[in-house]
């Protein structure tokens, strides 16, 4: 035994990457060394989140899709010790309540089959630092620029407008994109990945307020302490400090637990050091709850409430987790906009216990993007839902609110190869303030390419949702379904809507199929399972 | 309620708010303890707490569910899925509850469903046989012990607003005769001919079906209640609510969404407030106000705010007076 382990982690939202290396730490803890990546290796850990309804994150899709393989050899694995940890997704709130206890056993059963005569490392020692960073001294070394790597490209703004009315409380933007690469190509469904930037002014508060101003555009070097520790592909080695600050490091989100951990090798009162690490013990987490992720506290905040403190620079990629890219399906054909991507996005703004107003990274910095902005390095991928087989079946499109996005990648699509059986229905609040695109869909239906069932949800007394036209349209989309084979597909929020249009569906297929409750779920089940219905929702 | 037609053995659960009269309760419960017998049993499980309590696959073979009147309480899916796992084949759930007998113009009322709504969810759970018996008008009487109930202060009016809108539909509903898991000859009105070719054809047979890798067990939800944070008081087992004049803050956190976000179009001022607050830390309390909210107490006028010094004057802590920096 090489006394070596592999983490493998399946993560959406970074939640899975941060468990992955909590882990990581506590396999040094124990002497053991750890690769978080493929390789063939006699003891792995893996750790799953959860996206959507239950399906697999991103990152895990072709591997979980080899497991699945029916002509794999049975005994494939049967040499590998592995643990396995399922997290759910990012609303379940008691993570860390399970997974302290979870892990302790873990490791018990671990040291007991690998067991060592060196000492554990104390869980309250400090494990040397994952990268070293420098500041350089030699004044030939210029600044590196990050990497764009394959598959990635460089788009420039062309426009980003508020498609919200004035006095409507969110603002929704179009944005267009443009790129000349010629390599640039996406289909409807395709989702963009693009990764936030930090607010040059904010990260200079930040840096004043950390003790760290007279560093802000020196720059440094970054090279990993040892083989276990690897930069992200894209990050430069050498960059200003500033830099790192503004393109790489999460300072303004909501941290987990593991930062809890790291900082409280660094305040310096006693006091603030034990309710650091209390935060980080299983009765712990109620308290780090309420305080942390209820209110949606980020680590900014969170620094200046347990002031002072001492951050080694070599310490800052261990204490502040990286900037994560946040996913948006792409809401425009590129046959229809050649060379043009173009998002619908809505500005995260809200308010929770705390008196400052929480906003949302990514759309803080997208509200700045004027137009001649480069957004660097967007990744395009697979969303999980895609057009009709043929052009002749129809479509039944089912996009509320920012849900129109791929839904319109999807009709602009369709009409410009010529399929002329389309339903939209789209739900917002009101048609004066938040009926996106609603010209762009007048001028389809005149020209009778499109046909759209409308739900203003706030227009009247009673409210009307997409589910209750599904409902009054009962016939027309049995027989769309059921008679010409229709696709449905649905995108948007993740909170009832999916759940009540499913509900919905089902309810016409008893009252116009003649099914009962049983065999309207088997017809579901079968249209979910062929891809006849197909959904993509975000929380 | 009248219960005179149990079976020695049987296995009877009973459910109800935790507001129902003790009296009338222990009086039924006795009756049918008489009925079924030392080889039967009677259980008793409070509403709200069915989606997380442990009840076990297949043990009763009758559940009455809030029969006992008045009760605002609403049934949900979940509650429902967990009546069905606990019944046995073949076993009965008897259940009432308050329902519309026809549209509100006005939305604002937390009974929102009328008694085919009840009969779709039941028979979308899995229940079958499931029968309205009678929807019962509700009197002006119990109306008033509903306001009372939900704590509403203005009850005559509410009354006069909503009177002969409400009633209690009684509905039964039976598990199955088979357990899952059985096969069972599903008998399709519309046979899934060629006519979802274009469909069947999709071909996965190189691929293994993910969802028959899970069994039954696999597939009972947790509920919603199961998942959330469990409420932050040793001393209650249950949840504890804001009190009817709350100055501590509890009933706005109620009043926001489960996960304590409020969105912004409920609020008047979406402005980011500039508040001046009196730095001098209050006396009564536990004195931690200047030290941030990780160690402020639930009471602290301070929460919200970022840690200051005794002293200083507090604009949400110095940098962070403006939401946005404008350059």
């Amino acid at each position: 035994m090489t006394r070596s382990l592999v983490i493998l982690y399946g993560s959406e939202t970074g939640c899975a990457q941060d468990v992955a290396e909590t882990l990581g730490r506590q396999a040094r803890h124990r002497h053991f060394k750890t690769k978080n990546s493929l390789i063939e290796e006699e003891f792995v850990i893996f750790v799953c989140s959860t996206t959507g309804q239950g399906a697999e994150p991103t990152n895990m899709k072709k591997f979980w899709r080899f497991l699945l393989r029916k002509n794999l050899p049975t005994d494939i694995l049967c040499d590998l010790n592995c643990a396995v940890i399922g997290l759910g997704d990012s609303s379940y709130k008691n993570l860390d309540g399970e997974f302290i206890p979870w892990s302790q056993k873990l490791w018990e059963t671990v040291m007991e089959k690998f067991p060592t005569d060196v000492p554990v490392i104390p869980d309250d020692v400090l494990l040397p630092a994952s990268f070293r960073i420098e500041f350089v001294t030699d004044k030939s070394v210029k600044p590196k620029p990050q990497l764009t790597l394959e598959g990635e490209f460089d788009l420039t703004v062309k426009q980003n407008t508020r498609i919200t009315a004035q006095d409507h409380f969110q603002d929704v933007r179009h944005v267009e994109l443009t790129c000349d690469n010629p390599d640039f190509k996406y289909e409807p469904g395709d989702i963009a990945v693009m990764m936030p930037q930090n607010l040059v002014p904010e990260v200079e508060i930040f840096l004043d307020q950390l003790g760290w101003s007279e560093h802000t555009d020196k720059l440094i070097e970054i090279t990993p302490s040892s083989e276990d520790h690897v930069l992200p592909h894209h990050w430069p080695t050498v960059m200003t400090f500033k830099d790192l600050f503004v393109y790489h490091l999460d300072i303004f989100g909501v941290p987990r637990r593991s930062f809890f951990e790291m900082l409280s090798y660094f305040t310096t009162n006693e006091d603030f050091t034990e309710k650091l690490r209390e935060f980080t013990t299983p009765q712990g987490q109620d308290d780090l709850w309420s305080y942390c992720m209820r209110p949606r506290r980020n680590i900014f905040e969170i620094l200046f409430d347990f002031k002072p403190f001492n951050i080694p620079f070599d310490y800052i990629l261990d204490l502040f987790p990286p900037l994560q890219p946040r996913s948006f399906s792409i809401a425009s054909s590129l046959n229809v906009h050649p060379k043009t991507m173009e998002l619908c996005v809505a500005v995260v703004k809200y308010k929770t216990t705390l008196r400052r107003i929480r906003r949302g990274v990514f759309t803080k910095w997208l509200c700045k993007l004027e137009q001649g902005d480069v957004v660097p390095r967007v990744r395009i991928t697979k969303g999980t839902m895609t057009l009709p087989p043929s052009t002749d079946i129809p479509l039944i499109a089912i996009g509320p609110g920012t849900g129109i996005a791929p839904m319109r990648s999807f009709i602009e699509e369709r009409i410009f190869t010529g399929a002329k059986e389309n339903v939209l229905l789209f739900g917002c609040r009101y048609h004066d303030k938040d009926y996106y695109y609603k010209d762009q869909w007048k001028e389809y239906i005149e020209r009778g390419q499109l046909k759209v069932l409308t739900a203003f949800s706030r227009d009247q007394q009673e409210k009307v949702y997409v589910q209750d036209r599904i409902r009054e349209y009962a016939s027309m989309i049995w027989d769309l379904i059921d008679n010409q084979q229709a696709k449905v597909v649905l995108s948007g929020s993740l909170d009832k809507m999916p759940e009540q249009v499913a509900y919905a569906l089902k309810q016409v297929f008893m009252s116009q199929g003649g099914l009962d409750a049983e065999e309207a779920q088997e017809y579901f089940n079968f249209m979910m399972r062929t891809g006849q219905y197909q959904e993509e929702c975000w929380s | 309620m009248s219960l005179n037609s149990f079976t020695a053995g049987d296995k009877v659960l009973f459910v109800a708010p935790a507001t129902v009269d003790q009296a009338a309760f222990i009086q039924v419960k006795n009756s049918v303890q008489e009925q079924v017998g030392s080889n039967g049993q009677t259980a008793f499980e409070v509403f709200e707490r069915v989606s997380e309590a442990p009840l076990i696959k297949s043990s009763y073979n009758l559940i009455y569910s809030n029969l006992f009147s008045p009760s605002v309480s609403i049934h949900t899916p979940s509650m429902f899925s967990h009546y069905l796992t606990t019944l046995a084949a073949g076993g009965r759930l008897i259940l009432e509850e308050v329902v519309l007998l026809v549209d509100l113009a006005n939305t604002i009322c937390p009974i929102t469903r009328k008694s085919t709504d009840l009969e779709s969810m039941l028979k979308l759970a899995g229940f079958v046989d499931v029968t309205v018996t009678n929807v019962a008008p509700v009197s002006d009487e119990t109306l008033a012990s509903y306001f009372r109930l939900w704590g509403t202060t203005k009850i005559e009016q509410g009354v006069s607003r909503l009177t002969g809108k409400f009633g209690i539909a009684h509905i039964e509903a039976k598990k199955p005769a088979y357990e899952v898991g059985q096969k069972m000859k599903l008998n399709f009105k519309k046979k899934p001919s060629n006519k979802k070719a274009v469909w069947a054809s999709v071909s996965t047979d190189d691929i293994e079906d993910d969802d028959l890798l899970l069994d039954e067990s696999d597939r009972v939800k947790p509920s919603k209640e199961s998942l959330a944070r469990p409420d932050d008081c040793e001393l209650t087992e249950g949840k504890r609510k804001a009190c009817k004049n709350c100055t501590c803050g509890r009933a706005e956190e109620e009043e926001a969404e489960a996960n304590g976000v409020v969105s912004l179009d409920l609020m008047d001022d979406i402005q980011d407030e500039i508040v001046e607050v009196d730095p001098t830390p209050k006396k009564a309390g536990c004195g931690s106000c200047t030290l941030g909210d990780a160690f402020r107490c639930s009471t602290c006028p301070y929460l919200g705010m970022p840690a200051f010094t005794a002293g200083e004057k507090v604009a949400l802590g110095g940098m962070f007076a403006q939401d946005d920096i404008e350059f």
